[in-house]
C-alpha cells in the first residue's frame, strides 16, 4: 500500500513538472502574468513535497521491511540494524535516485521560499531551468528505475546483508554528497536565467553566493566522509586512490572552488561574468556527467552500481540535450553577458582569475585522465589504464603553484596594487617565512614533494595571519594592534580564513603522511614478533569466535613504541550466508596519526600464520580535519547577515 | 598584425566548450552502444605464436610439437578445485572426438587430477600439469576455466574467459572456420 | 614585466622538480612496493597487485620479486607484463604516440585557459 502510494506522488509530481513546463514557458516567454507566476509557485511547492513524501515512503517500506518491493527484497533484510535498514534505501541504484529527487525537491522548496520577495520575471526563468532538470530526473527515476516496483510471490527473506555496505560512514556519505550535487542545481538555472534574461549583475552574484556555499560544503564534506570510509574500511591504509569515481565527485568540486571564487568577482567588482556563468553550467554537467559514468557500467571501479546500457542512454541524452543546450545559449548571449572592462593582474580579481585557470586546468587533466581509457578502446579498440601514477605526476604541478598563488591573493587588495605596495604588505610576512623554511629544511628530511608540501602549507598558513594581522594593526607601528579592530572585519572573511586554514592543514596532513609513512607486510603466527622502525608488534593470540552470521578471527596484537604499550585488535569475518569476507582494520591514534593494522587471511592454509599488514600513518588525521575545517569556513561564511541581502 | 588575427580567431573561444562536449559525446554514445562487446576480455596474444609451455606430460597421445604448426587445437585450462570446470566438461566431452584438446591442470594435484578425469571422463589429447601456474601466466590466464583456440599455423586465434557452453564452442568454431 | 617573470620561474621549478622521475631504489623492497602499486590487479575493481589478495595478484607479485632479485629493471619487469596482459596491466601510461595527447594536455590546457584569461586583463607586453 505504501509503496503504492509512493509511486503515485511520484506519478503526480512528474505530471505536475509537465504542466509547470507549459505554465513556465508561457510565463518567461511569451506573455508575463503575476497570477501565472504565482501558480508556479504553488506547483513548485506541490511537487517538492511530493518528491519528498515518495522518498519517505520508501524508507518506510525499508524500515517495515517490506519484501513485497523487489528493490527492497534485492537490498534489504530482516536483520539488519535500524539505521542499516534506513539506509539501505539509498545503498542501490533506485533509491539513491529516489534520494536525488527528494534533495531537488527539498533545494526547490527553500529556493521557492527565499525567492519570494525577488525579481518575478528573472525567477520565472530559474524555475523553468529548475523544472527542466526535474522533469528528466523524475522521468529517468519512473521509465527506468522504479523503485516500487512489486515482486511477487512475496518472499520470505531479503537479499541484502552486504556486511561492507552497513557502516555508519557509508550511511551518510551518498546523502551528503548528493546534497553537493543536487545543489549545484541552482546556480545553474540561475546562470541559464541569467542568459536568458541577458544581463547579469552585482545583485544576481549576491543571490546565488548562497547556493554555491551550501552546494560547496555538501560538497566537501561528502568527498572527506568518503576517503575516511574507504580508508578505515578497505584496510589499505590510502585516502584516496584516483578510481574514476573518486574522480567524478572531485570535478564538480573543483569547478565548483573555482565558481565561487569567480563569482566572488562577479559580486564585487561586476566582472568575469562569463566565467562565472560557464563554470555553472559546466560544473553541473560533470555533475550529470558522474551519474552516467557510475550508473552506465562505463569505466570499472570499485562504486559502479548494477550497470545497464539503457540506463546510461537515457543519462547520456538527458546530459546531451541540457548541456548542449546551455553552451549554445552560452554562445548566443556571450556578447551581452560579459563586460568589457579589463582586469588589472596585479589585483585581488586579477589573482582570483589566475586561481580559477589553476583549478580549470586540474579540472581538464583529471577529466582527461579518466576518460582517457574510453578514448583509447574507441579510436584502437585497445585496452589500457589511467592510475595513480599518472594523476599524481600531472596533477600536483599544477595545484602547487596555486596553493602558493592564494596566500598572495589573500592579501592583495582589489582594483589595483604596485609591487611596492604589495611587498611592502608582504614583507614582514616573507621574512617569517623564509626562516621558517630554513628551520625546516635544516632539521628534517624527506623526499622534495615532502618539502614543497610543508612550505606551501607554511606559506599559506603566514599569508592568512598576516592579511589579519594587517587588518587590525593602526598605521603607526609594527606592534600597535587594535584588537576591537577585528569586530569591523566581516564575518564571512573569517570564514574565508578558515576555509583556508583548513586548505593549508589539509596539505600538511597530505605531505607528511604521504612521504613519511611506514608500510609492512609479512606472515606472521601466533607470538610471533616484528619489528617495524620504532616500533615492537607482538601478535599475542588469535581468537575465534562464532556468533549467528559469521565466524570471526580476531588478533590481539600488543605494540610497543608509543609512550605507552597499548593493544590492537584486527578482525577478520566471514560472513556465514554469504560467504563474503569482510576485514575491520584495527587503528590507534597517537595525536595526529595512526597506527593501522590488518589481519588477512591465512597463508599457506591451516598453517596458523596469517597475512598481516601494518601501516603507520604520521598526521594522517589532518587530512581530514583540515578538508572538515575547510567545510566548517564555509559554513561560517554563510551566516553572515550582512552579505546575504 | 598577428594580433589582429589572433584577435578575431579568439572571438570564437567562446565555442570552443560546447565544440569538446560535441567531441566528448561522441565517444560516449559510441561507447554506450558497443558496451556489450567491449566486456569481453580480449587476449594481447591474439594472432600470436603459442609462447613456449614448458610444462609435464602427465598422458598423451602425441606431443604438443607434433600438432604445432600442423593441426589446430584447443588448449583448455582447468581444476579439480573449480566448480564451474565441472560443467564445462561435459562440453568438452561432447567435443572430444572432433576437436584436438589439451587440458592443462592450473595449480593442482595430479591425483586429484586423476580422480576429477576418472569421474567427469577424459577429453583430453594431452594432458599437462601447471602446478605453479607460471605457464598459465605466460599465455596471459586471469583464471580457470579458460580456453585458447590454436590454429593449424600455430597462432592463437581466440581466448575464452570462463566456461564453455555448447553454443558458445559452435559460435566460436563457426567464427574461425570462416577465416 | 617582474612579476610575472619570477612567477612563471617559480612555476617551472615546482612542475619540474615535482614531476622530477624516482630515482632507482636501491632497496628492492622498496622497489617491489613502487612497482607492484603502479600495476594492476586484473581480477579486481580497480586495485594495484600491492594492495590485492587475490591469487593472481600474489602470484604476479612473486615473479616481479623474483625478477627484482634476479637483477631485471623495472622496465624489463614491465615488458615481461604487457606482453602478457597487454598495457591494461600499467597504471601508468606509456610515454608514446599513441599517449601524446594524454601527457601533453595538462601543460597545453593551462597554457591556453591562461592565454584566455590573460586576454581579460590588461597585462601588455612590453
Amino acid at each position: 500500500m505504501i509503496a503504492e502510494l509512493g509511486f503515485i506522488l511520484l506519478i503526480f509530481a512528474f505530471v505536475l513538472s509537465a504542466i509547470h513546463l507549459f505554465f513556465s514557458t508561457r510565463v518567461c516567454f511569451i506573455n508575463f502574468s503575476e497570477d501565472n507566476f504565482f501558480i508556479l509557485r504553488k506547483i513548485n511547492f506541490s511537487i517538492c513535497l511530493l518528491l519528498i513524501a515518495s522518498f519517505l515512503f520508501l524508507i518506510i517500506s525499508y524500515v517495515l521491511s517490506d519484501f513485497s518491493v523487489l528493490n527492497i527484497y534485492n537490498n534489504s533484510h530482516t536483520n539488519k540494524p535500524l539505521l542499516y535498514k534506513v539506509s539501505g534505501t539509498w545503498g542501490n541504484h533506485e533509491g539513491s535516485l529516489l534520494m536525488w529527487l527528494a534533495f531537488l525537491g527539498g533545494y526547490g522548496f527553500f529556493l521557492t521560499l527565499y525567492t519570494k520577495n525577488n525579481n518575478k520575471k528573472f525567477t520565472a526563468k530559474v524555475f523553468f531551468t529548475s523544472n527542466i532538470v526535474n522533469i528528466g530526473f523524475i522521468g529517468f527515476t519512473i521509465f527506468t528505475s522504479n523503485p516500487f516496483l512489486r515482486i511477487s510471490p512475496i518472499p520470505e527473506e531479503g537479499k541484502g546483508l552486504n556486511p561492507v555496505l552497513q557502516d555508519p560512514g557509508l550511511a551518510f556519505h551518498p546523502p551528503l554528497l548528493y546534497l553537493g550535487y543536487v545543489g549545484l542545481t541552482i546556480p545553474f538555472a540561475y546562470s541559464i536565467a541569467a542568459l536568458l534574461e541577458g544581463k547579469i549583475d552585482r545583485k544576481w552574484a549576491n543571490e546565488i553566493r548562497p547556493w554555491i556555499l551550501i552546494s560547496w560544503i555538501f560538497l566537501t564534506l561528502g568527498i572527506t566522509l568518503g576517503s575516511f570510509w574507504a580508508y578505515y574500511e578497505l584496510g589499505w591504509g590510502g585516502w584516496w586512490f584516483w578510481d574514476p569515481v573518486e574522480n567524478v565527485s572531485l570535478l564538480p568540486w573543483l569547478l565548483l572552488t573555482a565558481l565561487l571564487h569567480s563569482n566572488r568577482v562577479t559580486e564585487k567588482r561586476d566582472n568575469l561574468k562569463s566565467w562565472t556563468i560557464l563554470l555553472s553550467i559546466i560544473a553541473f554537467s560533470l555533475t550529470l556527467l558522474g551519474t552516467f559514468i557510475v550508473r552506465s557500467g562505463l569505466l570499472t571501479s570499485v562504486h559502479a552500481f548494477a550497470s545497464d546500457p539503457a540506463r546510461g542512454i537515457y543519462i547520456l541524452s538527458f546530459l546531451f540535450l541540457i548541456t548542449g543546450a546551455s553552451l549554445i545559449l552560452y554562445v548566443i548571449k556571450y556578447d551581452k553577458i560579459e563586460s568589457d572592462e579589463k582586469l588589472n593582474l596585479l589585483s585581488k580579481e586579477g589573482g582570483l582569475l589566475l586561481n580559477n585557470v589553476f583549478l580549470c586546468a586540474s579540472t581538464v587533466t583529471i577529466l582527461l585522465g579518466t576518460l582517457w581509457p574510453l578514448f583509447v578502446e574507441v579510436m584502437t579498440g585497445k585496452d589500457i589504464s589511467v592510475g595513480a601514477p599518472y594523476f599524481n605526476l600531472v596533477f600536483l604541478p599544477i595545484i602547487m603553484p596555486a596553493i602558493f598563488v592564494s596566500g598572495v591573493i589573500i592579501n592583495i587588495n582589489w582594483k589595483r596594487n604596485t609591487v611596492e605596495n604589495l611587498l611592502k604588505k608582504l614583507n614582514k610576512a616573507i621574512i617569517i617565512f623564509v626562516f621558517l623554511v630554513g628551520v625546516i629544511l635544516f632539521l628534517l628530511e624527506g623526499p622534495i614533494i615532502f618539502f614543497i608540501g610543508i612550505i606551501l602549507s607554511i606559506w599559506l598558513l603566514i599569508s592568512i595571519i598576516n592579511d589579519f594581522y594587517e587588518k587590525i594593526r593602526t598605521k603607526k607601528s609594527i606592534s600597535d594592534i587594535k584588537l576591537s579592530k577585528a569586530f569591523s572585519i566581516p564575518i564571512s572573511t573569517y570564514g574565508m580564513y578558515l576555509a583556508h586554514f583548513g586548505l593549508a592543514v589539509f596539505i600538511l596532513g597530505v605531505a607528511i603522511s604521504d612521504s613519511k609513512k611506514l608500510y609492512y607486510e609479512g606472515v606472521m603466527k601466533e607470538k610471533e614478533i616484528v619489528k617495524v622502525e620504532k616500533f615492537k608488534i607482538q601478535l599475542k593470540e588469535i581468537v575465534e569466535k562464532k556468533e549467528k552470521n559469521w565466524i570471526s578471527q580476531t588478533g590481539n596484537f600488543s605494540v610497543e613504541g608509543f609512550k605507552k604499550n597499548i593493544s590492537m585488535f584486527a578482525e577478520r569475518r566471514l560472513y556465514l550466508d554469504t560467504g563474503m569476507p569482510s576485514t575491520e582494520a584495527a587503528i590507534y591514534r597517537n595525536f595526529f596519526s595512526h597506527l593501522y593494522i590488518v589481519m588477512g587471511q591465512e597463508q599457506p592454509l591451516n598453517s596458523g600464520k596469517r597475512i598481516v599488514r601494518i601501516y603507520f600513518n604520521p598526521f594522517i588525521i589532518l587530512i581530514w580535519s583540515g578538508a572538515f575545517l575547510m567545510a566548517f569556513g564555509g559554513l561560517i561564511s554563510i551566516c553572515d547577515k550582512k552579505r546575504n541581502r | 598584425m598577428i594580433k589582429k588575427e589572433i584577435g578575431s580567431f579568439l572571438k570564437y573561444i567562446k565555442l570552443s566548450p560546447i565544440i569538446l562536449f560535441l567531441i566528448l559525446s561522441y565517444f560516449l554514445f559510441w561507447k554506450i552502444k558497443n558496451i556489450q562487446n567491449t566486456k569481453e576480455l580480449q587476449s594481447v596474444l591474439l594472432n600470436q605464436d603459442l609462447p613456449k609451455l614448458e610444462l609435464e606430460y602427465v598422458d598423451s597421445k602425441f606431443t604438443l610439437n607434433s600438432l604445432l604448426g600442423k593441426k589446430p587445437f584447443i588448449i583448455n585450462f582447468f581444476a579439480s578445485w573449480c566448480a564451474p570446470c565441472r560443467e564445462e566438461h561435459t562440453v568438452l566431452e561432447k567435443y572430444s572426438k572432433d576437436l584436438i584438446i589439451i587440458g592443462i591442470a592450473y595449480k593442482d594435484d595430479i591425483n586429484n587430477v586423476k580422480k576429477f578425469l576418472s569421474e567427469l571422463g577424459d577429453p583430453y589429447d594431452i594432458l599437462m600439469l601447471d602446478s605453479n601456474g607460471r605457464a598459465a601466466i605466460d599465455l596471459g590466464l586471469y583464471g580457470v576455466p579458460e580456453t585458447y583456440f590454436i590454429d593449424s599455423k600455430g597462432k592463437i586465434k581466440y581466448r575464452q574467459v570462463g566456461p564453455l557452453t555448447v553454443k558458445k564452442l559452435e559460435n566460436i568454431l563457426k567464427s574461425l572456420k570462416v577465416n | 614585466m617582474n612579476f610575472l617573470k619570477i612567477f612563471l620561474t617559480f612555476f617551472i621549478c615546482i612542475y619540474i622538480t615535482s614531476s622530477y622521475p624516482n630515482q632507482n631504489n636501491i632497496n628492492s623492497e622498496k622497489r617491489f612496493i613502487e612497482l607492484s602499486s603502479e600495476l594492476r590487479c586484473l581480477v579486481c575493481q580497480n586495485q594495484s597487485l600491492l594492495e590485492s589478495d587475490s591469487e593472481l595478484a600474489n602470484d604476479l607479485k612473486e615473479i616481479i620479486y623474483e625478477k627484482i632479485n634476479e637483477g631485471q629493471s623495472n622496465n624489463q619487469i614491465k615488458n615481461f607484463l604487457v606482453q602478457r596482459y597487454g598495457e591494461f596491466i600499467l597504471f601508468k601510461p606509456l610515454f608514446n604516440m599513441a599517449n601524446l595527447l594524454l601527457w601533453i594536455t595538462p601543460l597545453i590546457s593551462f597554457i591556453l585557459i591562461a592565454f584566455i584569461a590573460i586576454r581579460k586583463t590588461n597585462y601588455k607586453e612590453k
